[in-house]
C-alpha cells in the first residue's frame, strides 16, 4: 500500500541544515498497524507528515497504492488528503467555532457530501466513539479524551485508507490513553491501516509492527 | 460551495461581536458616501441639463412672462397678454390662459406643457393669416373644431383661442371671442366644463407665471393625441408667429429642429439658467469634497477590518491548516475567508444603503430643485466597493498570516 524509497528530508537554508530523514526506505501493507518510534526530534513526525501529504520530502520517492504522491498537483494532493488519509494529532486540533458534529463533518464537506448524509455519517461516528450525547457541544466543553475521540471520528469520517496518528495519547492521562488505543486497535481490526507515531514503547507494542527511527534513519 | 458558505456563516456567527464595530463603521461610511454621491450625481445632472438648455439657442426664452408684457427671446417670441384681441393682433404668439397672469408660487413649481398644432394647421394659421390677411380668430375657430374632433377626450384643448375669464375646480369659463365683421368683435361668454388631469390648483389669478421648465412638443404630437400621447389636458398651445417683434427665421429654425425628430425640447429662462449653472457647478464642487471624505472613511474601515481579520486569522491558523489537512484546497479556504469578510461588508453595506435610501430623498437643494434621489449607479458602486474592500482585506490578511507549509502552520500553532 505504501512504499517509501530512499527518502530524505532536510530543513533549513544552505548554511544551517537539519537532516530530519536520511535515506529512509520501507513498505507498509494494507491492514497493518505500524508504530513509528524514536526519540524526540528523530524525524518520525516529519515522516508522518510526508506520508499524509502535508509536507514534501527533499529527495526520494513515496508511492501510495503505486501512485507517486510528490508528483500530484495541489488539487490532487488536497483530494489525496481528503479521501485517502485520516489524521489524528497530539493536540487534537478541533475547531472551537464548530460543534462536535460539525467538526466530524469537516472532511465530508470538502468531499462534496450533502448536508443530510454528512450529518447521518457524523452521528454514526459519534456513536462509534461513544459520544453521541455530545454532538452539540463545542470542543472546549469536552475532556481531552473526548476531544481525541472526536478527532479520531473526524479522521475516519471519509472512509480513509490510511489513518496517521501523531502521538495520539501524548496529551492524555493513562486511562484515556488506553481508551484511545482500544479504539485504534478496533479500527485496525475492521481493516483500517494505521501508522502511529509515538515515543512510548509500551504503546508501540500494541501495534503489529514497529519501525524505529534514530537520527533520521531506520534502525 | 454550499459547504464553504455554511462554514463561512458559522465563523461569521461565532465572531459576530468582533465584527460588529466594523459592520457599523462600514454602514456609516457607505451611508455618507451614498448620500453624497446621490447628491453629486443629481447636481451633475442638473448641471448637464442647464448646459444643454443653454446650448439650445432657438429655445431659450430670455424673459418670463407677466401680465400685459412680452416674453422675448432672441429667437422665439412669446406674447403674454391679459386681453388678447385676436382680431387686431392676428400675427402674434398667443398664450391665452397665461394672459390672465397665472403664477406658480416658488415652492410649487410645476411643468407647463406647450404644444404646437400640426404643421399643416400651423401653416394654415400663420401662413394664411399673414398672406391672405384673414383674421386669425376665424381660422382658429375652425382649428378648434378640428382639434375637438382629434381629441375627444381632451375636451377644450384649444383654449389658446379663448380668453380664460375665471376658473374653478374642474370648470373653466372661457370667453369665446368671435369675429363679427372686419374690425369688430363681439364677446360671448361660454361655460365649458373641462376635466383636467392636473387642475390649476397651484396657480392663482393675476399673479406671475413662469415659462421655466416648459416643454415644447413637436407639431407631430398633436396628431398623436388620440394615441394617448397628449402631455396633458391642461396644455398651453403656443404658436410662433411672424409679428414685428418676432423672428420668422427663428420659427424656421424651430421647425427644422422639430423636424429633426427632437421629441421634447426644453427651454428655460436664460438668466436663471446662468445662475443655475453657477449654483450647480458650485454645489458639485462642494459635494465632490464630501465624496472624498466619505471615500476616506471607507478606506479607513478597510484598514480597520484588515487589522481585525489579521488578528483573527492568526488566532485561527490551526483551523485553516486543519481544513487543508482534511482536503480543502487553498482556493476553497480563501473562498471561505472571502465569504466571511463579504458578510461583514455586505451587511454593513446593506445597512448603509438602507439608511441612504431613507436619508437621500430628504436632502433637497431648493435653489437647484435637486433631490438626492437614490441612484442605480450608486447602488452598483457600493456593491463594487464592498467586493473590492473584501478582496483587499482578504489578500492582505492572508498574505500577512500565511506560512510556508501546512506543517509549519501546525507547528507554529502548537507552540
Amino acid at each position: 500500500m505504501i512504499r517509501v524509497e530512499n527518502m530524505t528530508k532536510i530543513y533549513g537554508a544552505e548554511q544551517v541544515q537539519t537532516k530530519a530523514l536520511d535515506g529512509v526506505s520501507f513498505q507498509i501493507e494494507e491492514g497493518e498497524f505500524v508504530a513509528i518510534t524514536g526519540k524526540s526530534g528523530c524525524g518520525k513526525s516529519s515522516l508522518l507528515h510526508i506520508l499524509g501529504g502535508m509536507d514534501m520530502q527533499t529527495s526520494g520517492h513515496y508511492f501510495f497504492e503505486e501512485t507517486e504522491v510528490n508528483k500530484l498537483s495541489d488539487k490532487e494532493m488536497a483530494e489525496f488528503r481528503n479521501r485517502k488519509i485520516g489524521f489524528v494529532f497530539q493536540a487534537f486540533y478541533l475547531l472551537e467555532e464548530f460543534q462536535t458534529l460539525q467538526n466530524i463533518e469537516l472532511p465530508l464537506g470538502y468531499s462534496g457530501w450533502k448536508s443530510g448524509k454528512r450529518r447521518k455519517r457524523a452521528m454514526e461516528l459519534l456513536q462509534l466513539v461513544g459520544l453521541s450525547h455530545k454532538g452539540r457541544n463545542h470542543p472546549s466543553q469536552l475532556s481531552g479524551g473526548e476531544q481525541q475521540r472526536i478527532a479520531i471520528a473526524r479522521a475516519i469520517a471519509n472512509y480513509p485508507k490510511l489513518l496517521l496518528a501523531d502521538e495520539p495519547t501524548g496529551n492524555l492521562d493513562k486511562e484515556n490513553g488506553e481508551r484511545i488505543m482500544e479504539l485504534l486497535k478496533r479500527l485496525n481490526k475492521e481493516g483500517l491501516t494505521i501508522v502511529m507515531v509515538t515515543h512510548d514503547l509500551e504503546l508501540a507494542k500494541e501495534a503489529s509492527r514497529i519501525i524505529h527511527i534514530s537520527d533520521g534513519k531506520i534502525v | 460551495m454550499r459547504y464553504s458558505i455554511r462554514k463561512a456563516l458559522t465563523h461569521f456567527r461565532y465572531y459576530f461581536f468582533t465584527y460588529l464595530s466594523v459592520i457599523l463603521e462600514y454602514a456609516v461610511g457607505v451611508a455618507i458616501a451614498a448620500v453624497c454621491f446621490n447628491l453629486l450625481l443629481s447636481c451633475n445632472d442638473k448641471l448637464k441639463e442647464v448646459e444643454k438648455a443653454l446650448s439650445e439657442d432657438v429655445l431659450q426664452v430670455t424673459y418670463w412672462g407677466q401680465t400685459d408684457e412680452w416674453a422675448i427671446s432672441p429667437d422665439l417670441m412669446v406674447e403674454v397678454r391679459r386681453d388678447a384681441d385676436i382680431g387686431a393682433k392676428q400675427e402674434m404668439i398667443y398664450v391665452p390662459y397665461v394672459s390672465w397672469g397665472f403664477s406658480i408660487p416658488d415652492e410649487e413649481w410645476r411643468n407647463v406643457y406647450v404644444m404646437f398644432p400640426t404643421k399643416e394647421d400651423y401653416e394654415k394659421l400663420v401662413g394664411e393669416s399673414r398672406e391672405e390677411k384673414i383674421y386669425v380668430g376665424s381660422i382658429v375657430e375652425e382649428y378648434l373644431v378640428e382639434l375637438e374632433k382629434i381629441s375627444k377626450d381632451s375636451k377644450k384643448i384649444g383654449f389658446f383661442y379663448s380668453n380664460l375669464l375665471e376658473w374653478n375646480e374642474g370648470t373653466l369659463w372661457l370667453g369665446q371671442q368671435t369675429i363679427a365683421g372686419k374690425d369688430t368683435a363681439e364677446m360671448e361668454i361660454e361655460e365649458v366644463e373641462v376635466v383636467l388631469n392636473k387642475p390649476f390648483k397651484l396657480v392663482s389669478q393675476a399673479e406671475q407665471f413662469s415659462l421655466q421648465e416648459c416643454i415644447i412638443l413637436p407639431p407631430e404630437y398633436m396628431s398623436l393625441l388620440e394615441n394617448g400621447r397628449n402631455v396633458g389636458k391642461d396644455a398651453i398651445v403656443l404658436l410662433p408667429t411672424n409679428s414685428e417683434r418676432s423672428d420668422m427665421q427663428a420659427v424656421g429654425k424651430l421647425l427644422q429642429r422639430l423636424a429633426e425628430g427632437n421629441e421634447e425640447l426644453h427651454f428655460e429662462v436664460t438668466s436663471q439658467l446662468v445662475a443655475l449653472r453657477k449654483s450647480a457647478s458650485d454645489l458639485t464642487a462642494e459635494y465632490q469634497d464630501l465624496v472624498y471624505v466619505s471615500v476616506s472613511i471607507l478606506a479607513i474601515v478597510m484598514l480597520g477590518m484588515t487589522g481585525v481579520f489579521i488578528i483573527l486569522l492568526q488566532k485561527r491558523r490551526n483551523g485553516v491548516a486543519i481544513s487543508l489537512a482534511y482536503g480543502a484546497t487553498k482556493l476553497q479556504v480563501f473562498g471561505e475567508l472571502f465569504l466571511e469578510v463579504f458578510f461583514v461588508f455586505g451587511i454593513g453595506g446593506f445597512i448603509g444603503m438602507f439608511v441612504a435610501t431613507k436619508v437621500s430623498p430628504k436632502v433637497v437643494i431648493e435653489a437647484l430643485e435637486v433631490v438626492a434621489s437614490v441612484r442605480f449607479e450608486v447602488v452598483v458602486a457600493v456593491l463594487l466597493c464592498t467586493f473590492f474592500e473584501t478582496l483587499v482585506v482578504c489578500l492582505f490578511s492572508v498574505q500577512a498570516v500565511k506560512s510556508r507549509t501546512l506543517v509549519e502552520t501546525l507547528r507554529q500553532t502548537h507552540r
